[in-house]
């Protein structure tokens, strides 16, 4: 069964191509979402204990907090990203993380999700969720899932940023769960049934 | 005038509220030292209900510090006096009033709040008159969780999905402000309180010992009269005597964490 076009449900659960490409504008916007996403995982590895295990932090696309007064463009843009991870990609990710634990034979895993709620007006979050969409925008548009020209990537950042501040509210709510686990010392790893 | 607390005030209740308070202290505790509580400092917390907070802030402000907590429910309170006796804290007291209209000469090194605006009428006017009740400098720091909104658990265990569409689908109806968590930062401001902070969270709970099961299953125990009466349950539908069992089993046997609730914290410095 095809998952989206050219991509199996095989290709998608195994070793698919990283759906945001590899040049220099995704490399810039990693650097972005490093910035825009330390703090909470920051916290995250300090419920972890740094050093006591394995971590993994992942998205978790199958609910977003929405903002409070609505802001019309950030849920426009957040709808592109919700509707285009699961034709992609497993967009419940992070839900999934302790099952992915367990089947790779760590004990239960300590799972603990935080949203990224930022309304800041000197937030990097608005030019981080611009290069997102910008990584994202060919193939949402050849799914139909954006309409050409639909968004103006030069200035949307502004308009986000002008948004959020008119409303007095906080940017849509992105979800990152993440999970920490001991790899038993002596025991080799046996994973679940 | 508060309006009349949707959950009731029964004994299950007050259990329930401490099986709450078990499982969200460590992010209350965290959220409150990140908004700077500490040592020594002298706290409000308002809507205190069996004392969960008040406790917690106990041990943050410790013997030198004091915590005042206030609650409509007498009965509340009497349990909260007792639990503060046990746990030998004698600089934690507790007030009757209620906090839509409480005030008082003194002033705090904090005033705080945790699931308590979500039932209220008119959340932002409280935030107006807690301000004023905070030392200069002081900290204004509520906790509140958007009951509407689920995460989706996975893999799928059905028990445990329809309890928390159920929780979520009566607080849509039942509570006043269903969607505080998410609305808690506009309040801030709107109640003039300068550059909120805000961190939100997922609470995934699970595992063979953990208190989530039973917490779900008195959580449906104390709306289910009116969610049979809004016709969102059927009489009979769940064995509450149980559920937290058959959950517990689901979820294990699945390996299923439950995304309990997303809570959300804001704080401001006044």
């Amino acid at each position: 069964m095809l998952a989206s076009p050219g991509i199996s449900e095989d290709q998608m659960a195994t070793s698919q191509s990283y759906i945001m490409g590899h040049d220099d504008r995704e490399r810039r916007r990693l650097a972005l979402q490093a910035s825009v996403l330390r703090p909470i995982t920051e916290r995250f590895f300090e419920d972890a204990g740094i050093g006591a295990g394995m971590n993994v932090q992942e998205y978790d696309f199958s609910l977003w907090v929405p903002s409070w007064p609505a802001s019309a463009l950030n849920s426009r843009v957040m709808r592109v990203f919700v509707e285009l991870f699961p034709k992609l990609t497993h967009a419940n990710a992070g839900s999934r993380l302790h099952h992915w634990y367990r089947q790779a034979g760590f004990p239960a895993p300590r799972v603990s999700g935080n949203v990224l709620t930022d309304g800041a007006p000197d937030s990097r979050y608005y030019e981080w969720m611009v290069e997102s969409l910008r990584a994202i925008l060919p193939r949402a548009e050849q799914m139909g899932l954006v309409q050409p020209g639909e968004f103006d990537l030069d200035h949307i950042a502004e308009q986000l940023r002008a948004e959020l501040l008119a409303t007095e509210s906080t940017a849509a709510g992105i979800i990152m769960m993440g999970a920490y686990s001991n790899k038993p010392a002596s025991a080799p790893l046996e994973p679940a049934a | 005038m508060s309006r009349a607390y949707v959950l009731g005030h029964s004994e299950h209740e007050r259990r329930r509220l401490q099986l709450q308070g078990a499982m969200l202290a460590p992010y209350t505790t965290r959220f409150f030292v990140e908004a700077g509580i500490s040592e020594g400092m002298r706290v409000l917390d308002l809507g205190c209900g069996v004392g969960d907070v008040s406790l917690l802030l106990g041990h943050l402000v410790g013997p030198a510090g004091a915590v005042q907590g206030v609650d409509i429910d007498e009965a509340s309170l009497s349990v909260a006096r007792s639990r503060a006796v046990q746990h030998q804290f004698p600089n934690v007291i507790f007030d009757r009033a209620d906090i839509a209209d409480f005030s008082t000469d003194r002033r705090y090194d904090a005033v705080v709040g945790r699931l308590i605006l979500q039932h209220m009428e008119d959340p932002v006017g409280i935030l107006r008159r807690a301000a004023p009740l905070v030392r200069l400098g002081g900290i204004v720091a509520f906790q509140d969780c958007t009951p509407g909104l689920n995460v989706p658990s996975w893999p799928k265990c059905p028990r445990m999905e329809r309890a928390l569409d159920l929780i979520a689908r009566f607080a849509v109806l039942a509570i006043p402000q269903y969607a505080a968590g998410t609305r808690l930062y506009h309040w801030f401001l709107d109640a003039g309180l300068a550059a909120p902070k805000v961190e939100t969270r997922v609470l995934t709970e699970g595992g063979p010992d953990s208190v989530c099961y039973e917490w779900l299953v008195e959580t449906l125990r104390s709306m289910m009269p009116r969610a049979i009466s809004l016709g969102l349950a059927e009489a009979g539908e769940f064995n509450l005597e149980t559920l937290a069992a058959e959950i517990r089993q689901e979820a294990l046997e699945t390996g299923t964490p439950m995304n309990a609730a997303v809570l959300t914290g804001v704080f401001s410095l006044v």
